[in-house]
């Protein structure tokens, strides 16, 4: 019997406050060993929710299972176990002129959680999210079973398992193909926008850009910058690893106010004002700028914060995006990205439309009644909420926000009938399905 | 192109960071242990890393008869090793060990015995060959006996005694001879366990043994505090130390 550490265990924003768990963390593929009681896999924590997190109950740590297994060198298809991280992958292939095919906002994060949560990057609009660069998921079942499944083999369990939270087997390998580059350095473009009409204007205009996004100032309304990329031509490939400088604890939380952040947001806005144009920057400026700052979810002290991500189809983003600005929330940061279309995956996220995410500081109870409102305003406008980021949905918008819920259950029912894999947030969200 | 580092016991979650850590530096690898099927993904796991091949051969520590011959085998496919690092190390259940001698020889023999007889088999080479590095790996258990766990600690005090003896004799020859004692590390060892504390990562660990070889250290503590932690253990005088309960 492997053994358990209790720990208190949250997730990144650290709400819902850290809940104490039996950790197990194998070593090797081979001491994986299902615990009698419900689990959850765990990578390295950087969902916002509840997503990893099991109250009183196991959460098997994915973090050493983090092998390279094959690399196809001449294709880019390489195979890992699950708890590879972005930040591996681009450590070893970049010198090789390998980039990743879609990638989200920090490198921290394991490959089996990007599978889990179906994730999506900057390029969206032309590539898609991280599932549909994937040839094929071994998982693991609640019954001890070995699936290979991918597009082709079964399916039904890829899809369900794209975007499902973790929720229909352990990931235990995945082989995704990498893009080739010939450049570690991004061509980027930052514009200046003066109103949301304007900003959504640009972004939806901006097809052809490899890589686009909008930062919206929350507290002036509107006015955004803009951030084109593509990758460079010239050949240089280097690594950057930017040695983060760690935030302490706390303490922080006083200094990051609503009053702090205005400010912050206005000197953002008026720094980009300077660097308009087109410029070369490396690939760690331009995807990850936060992870430059270790911990930096210390910033929001012991409260913690909430990320609040939702899309809105096109026809009604504007007036979505002006609702959830319009509600007092002091967002200390938003970010928009148009979509493209979705995939087949039952319970991913990205559609296609407009996305924000807003950073909202834990300010208590009122907060998590204004979100509940906004999450049926979302729901209303043919919208839905990422449940990467969420920790407040309830169950009754859910279920109509995933239209295909009934399709994943299925699968859910078949490969794991007595619902022994289960995290807080599938306990808060499938609370009449168990 | 750097020659090859051999990994005794390159399966530990301690012997797979510094891998990954001296392939970075370029040096490739040979790797070896007893569990054939973790070499065997942590040989291509490797290879892939570094673009590098990195073959593995299974040995068993407890094998002390073949422990020469299979330096010679190593020596005869690849002609010229930059160093060793010796990771073999088993902790064992001291209260098994102390009612069953095979519990207990097992543990003498992974922990020193094999260690020593292979080392000596590379000192040979290195001494031939006018240059070379060993690091071994040992533990903070090994500077002073104490009732929960003298037998591992014993094994690699001895281990640490044979360390200094042989630095002693290839100190004029211009080889190096590290002993790393490591304090408590991330590890299955001592993941869950009560009394830990400050543990160290296996990547920060992996890659300053990784740093060794350029430096000039004879016998480094990791994480360093422990360096003090020890010399405190260590003064304490014995008719005090048999009465306590560490």
């Amino acid at each position: 019997m492997l053994r358990y550490s209790e720990q208190k265990i949250s997730g990144w924003g650290r709400y819902p406050a850290p809940e104490s768990c039996r950790v197990v963390r194998p070593d090797m593929m081979r001491e994986i060993e299902l615990p009698e009681d419900q689990f959850i896999a765990r990578g390295l924590g950087r969902s916002y929710g509840d997503a990893a997190m099991n109250r009183d109950r196991y959460v098997i740590s994915m973090e050493r299972l983090n092998r390279f297994l094959a690399f196809d060198g001449e294709h880019g298809i390489v195979t890992v176990e699950a708890g590879v991280t972005l930040e591996e992958v681009l450590e070893y292939f970049i010198p090789r002129g390998w980039f990743l095919p879609v990638t989200p906002g920090t490198k921290y994060v394991t490959v089996g959680g990007c599978v889990a949560c179906d994730v999506h990057g900057k390029n969206h609009h032309r590539d898609g999210s991280f599932g549909e660069h994937v040839n094929r998921i071994k998982l693991m079942l609640a019954d001890g079973s070995i699936v290979k499944c991918g597009p082709k083999e079964h399916p039904e369990i890829f899809w369900a398992t794209v975007g499902g939270m973790g929720l229909t087997g352990l990931i235990l390998e995945v082989t995704f193909r990498l893009i080739p580059i010939r450049s570690s350095f991004m061509n980027v473009c930052y514009r200046l926008t003066q109103n949301l009409d304007d900003t959504l204007k640009q972004l939806k205009e901006a097809d052809e850009e490899n890589y686009s996004v909008a930062w919206i100032d929350g507290f002036s309304p509107g006015r955004g910058v803009l951030m084109f990329a593509e990758h460079a031509s010239f050949e240089s490939l280097e690594v950057r690893n930017t040695d983060p400088i760690t935030l302490p604890w706390g303490a922080m939380g006083k200094c990051f106010n609503p009053y702090s952040m205005r400010v912050f947001n206005m000197l953002y806005y008026f720094l980009y004002r300077n660097k308009q144009g087109r410029q070369i920057i490396d690939y760690n400026h331009y995807f990850y700028p936060l992870d430059g700052v270790n911990q930096w979810n210390r910033i929001y002290g012991k409260k913690g914060f909430l990320q609040y991500q939702c899309v809105f189809p096109h026809d009604r983003a504007k007036e979505g995006i002006q609702t959830l600005l319009s509600q007092g929330l002091n967002p200390y940061l938003i970010v928009i990205k148009c979509f493209g279309k979705g995939n087949p995956g039952y319970l991913s996220f990205p559609m296609e439309g407009v996305t924000i995410a807003m950073d909202l500081p834990n300010q208590g109870p009122t907060l998590f009644e204004k979100l509940k409102r906004l999450d049926r305003v979302v729901l209303g406008l043919g919208g839905r909420i990422y449940l990467a980021k969420d920790a407040c949905l309830e169950p009754e918008v859910f279920e109509r926000m995933y239209p295909r819920l009934e399709e994943w259950l299925k699968v859910k029912e078949s490969v794991d009938p007595q619902w022994r894999i289960q995290s807080d947030l599938s306990k808060r969200l499938f609370r009449r399905h168990k | 192109m750097k020659s090859p580092v051999l990994v005794l016991g390159a399966t530990s979650t301690i012997a797979r960071e510094i891998a990954y850590a001296l392939s970075k530096k370029g040096y490739p690898l040979v790797l070896t242990g007893r569990d054939s099927e973790e070499l065997q993904k942590l040989s291509r796991d490797v290879a892939i890393r570094s673009d590098l091949p990195a073959p593995y051969f299974v040995f068993n520590a407890e094998d002390v008869s073949s422990c020469h011959q299979m330096v010679d085998n190593v020596l005869s496919k690849h002609q010229k090793l930059s160093g060793v690092v010796s990771a073999f190390g088993y902790l064992g259940d001291q209260q098994q060990a102390e009612k069953d001698p095979n519990e207990a020889l097992k543990i003498m023999q992974c922990n020193y015995v094999g260690t020593c007889l292979i080392l000596d088999a590379c000192a040979n080479h290195f001494v031939d060959k006018k240059e070379g590095w060993i690091i071994g790996l040992s533990s903070v258990a090994g500077d002073r006996g104490r009732q929960s766990n003298y037998l591992y600690g014993s094994a690699k005090g001895a281990v640490n005694l044979f360390l200094q003896g042989l630095r002693n004799r290839l100190h004029t020859h211009g080889i190096k001879v590290i002993t790393v004692k490591l304090g408590f590390v991330d590890t299955k060892m001592t993941f869950g366990k009560s009394g830990m504390f400050l543990v160290a990562s296996p990547k920060d660990v992996g890659s300053q043994i990784a740093d060794l070889p350029e430096k000039n250290s004879d016998v480094v503590y990791l994480p360093r505090f422990w360096r003090y932690i020890m010399g405190v253990i260590k003064l304490i005088p014995e008719t005090l130390f048999k009465r306590l309960k560490l």
